[in-house]
């Protein structure tokens, strides 16, 4: 019996490992890209969360709403119109402006889109019927939708807000 | 006591065994992982349940209230976004309301997730609405500690004090339009006043046909309003309040907070 390795013997043990290697791999990106859907989840999840839970609360605080778009809404938070907010979508960045402190409440948001019922609770059209104060004085319910996408994982959330204090 | 005999070719598959574990170790882990993010999944779906039911118990308020709804008014399947509500209000018959809300993702069919809001015992009061209160109040003097907005604070201990006699006013912005037909003062040193009105806080109006009652009751035709003044005349004129109402706009329902039960 001669020492030292066949080549077939080299042969069998460079597949298996490569057969090894291949399936380490494997197992090894599909478990990191899925790590990083997880990631990209949580993400959006808890910053759609934190952003509509902020929205929904200040606007349901709403004195007078002083400009009612699809994509932007700005509002006195106190009656004497000492606190402005608004809330608007600038490229995927939901913001949040009160006076000359802008807050990001998000850098994933896709589509942020807002709807209004009077207070018959007809929808109303945009944007004539907003357009002038007398109008807006009319909103009651502001219906919020807010898409949130961070690589490739997305989620649309909508609540709606009775703007208590609008027009007592 | 040797355990394995090296003969020829255990080597391979003692290395198949040891692929074999790594294989199953790998794919345990996989499922594991996979398992996490079908829990995130569900979760993101019940966040969104859990703000269609927030967007259900906001139009239960508005029913409510401005809706005019008597409780025990309720919508079933409203959709909603990505998904629908149903809502029930329940007068409880101790001057309390409750609202429930269920938000489901997508359909209260086959929902994958749901969630359940409940305001209990939510206070109602019907009251006219003194829309003075929570309005910004300015003056065009005040004396020492006694400002301008002691006339709206809904204290009658306080109040606003001019610095000057003659030609004084005070002035409340509401912030909103509202529909006026009502102010009752309470005050001192008023010898002669005039009310007036404005949408813009530029150009006022005088109310007409005021006629004042006893008690610093003053009623006059219905006018919309965003500010209100009131001009006064007198030695260092004081008004203790300042209230505006809508008479013709009736009582409305007051809706308190209750208690927020939410459930999955």
């Amino acid at each position: 019996m001669r020492k030292g390795l066949t080549l077939i013997e080299l042969t069998i043990v460079i597949a298996l490992f490569s057969i090894l290697t291949v399936a380490v791999f494997w197992s090894f990106t599909a478990g990191l890209r899925t790590w990083g859907s997880g990631k990209n989840r949580a993400a959006i999840r808890q910053d759609g969360s934190l952003a509509i839970q902020k929205m929904t609360r200040e606007l349901s605080q709403a004195y007078s709403i002083r400009a009612a778009n699809e994509d932007e809404i700005t509002f006195w938070a106190d009656a004497a119109g000492e606190e402005e907010i608004s809330f608007v979508l600038e490229d995927t960045a939901l913001l949040r402006k009160a006076g000359s402190i802008e807050t990001v409440l998000t850098f994933d948001a896709q589509t942020f889109a807002l709807s209004y019922r009077d207070l018959y609770d007809d929808v109303m059209t945009l944007p004539q019927d907003t357009a002038s104060q007398g109008k807006r004085d009319n909103i009651r319910i502001v219906v919020i939708s807010l898409n949130l996408n961070k690589g490739g994982e997305a989620i649309t959330l909508s609540s709606g807000v009775y703007t208590r204090n609008q027009g007592l | 006591m040797k355990l394995f005999k090296w003969e020829k070719g255990a080597a391979l598959i003692f290395v198949f065994i040891v692929l074999i574990t790594l294989s199953a170790i790998a794919f345990a882990f996989l499922t594991m992982v996979r398992d996490e993010i079908t829990t995130s999944g569900a979760a993101l779906a019940d966040m969104q349940a859990f703000y269609i039911a927030e967007a259900g118990l906001a139009k239960a308020r508005w029913a409510l209230t401005e809706g005019e709804e008597a409780a025990g008014w309720g919508q079933e399947d409203i959709s909603f976004g990505e998904g629908t509500y149903t809502l029930t209000t329940f007068d409880n018959g101790d001057d309390t309301y409750t609202i429930t809300s269920d938000g489901y993702i997508p359909d209260d069919n086959n929902p994958v997730a749901k969630r359940r809001i409940v305001e209990s015992d939510i206070p109602v009061t019907t009251e006219l609405i003194n829309f003075s209160s929570g309005a910004a109040a300015s003056a065009s003097s005040e004396q020492g500690a006694n400002t301008a907005d002691h006339a709206n604070d809904g204290e009658s201990s306080t109040k606003w004090k001019s610095a000057v006699n003659n030609g004084s006013w005070l002035k409340l912005a509401f912030g909103y339009s509202a529909t006026l037909d009502r102010i009752i003062y309470t005050g001192n040193k008023i010898d002669s006043y005039t009310i007036e009105c404005s949408e813009d806080d530029a150009v006022y109006q005088a109310v007409t046909n005021p006629v004042e009652s006893p008690g610093g009751i003053v009623d006059f035709d219905a006018v919309s309003a965003r500010y209100l003044m009131f001009n006064v005349n007198g030695n260092k004129p004081e008004v203790n309040e300042l209230e505006s109402y809508s008479i013709a706009g009736g009582a409305s329902t007051i809706l308190g907070r209750g208690e927020f039960i939410t459930s999955w």
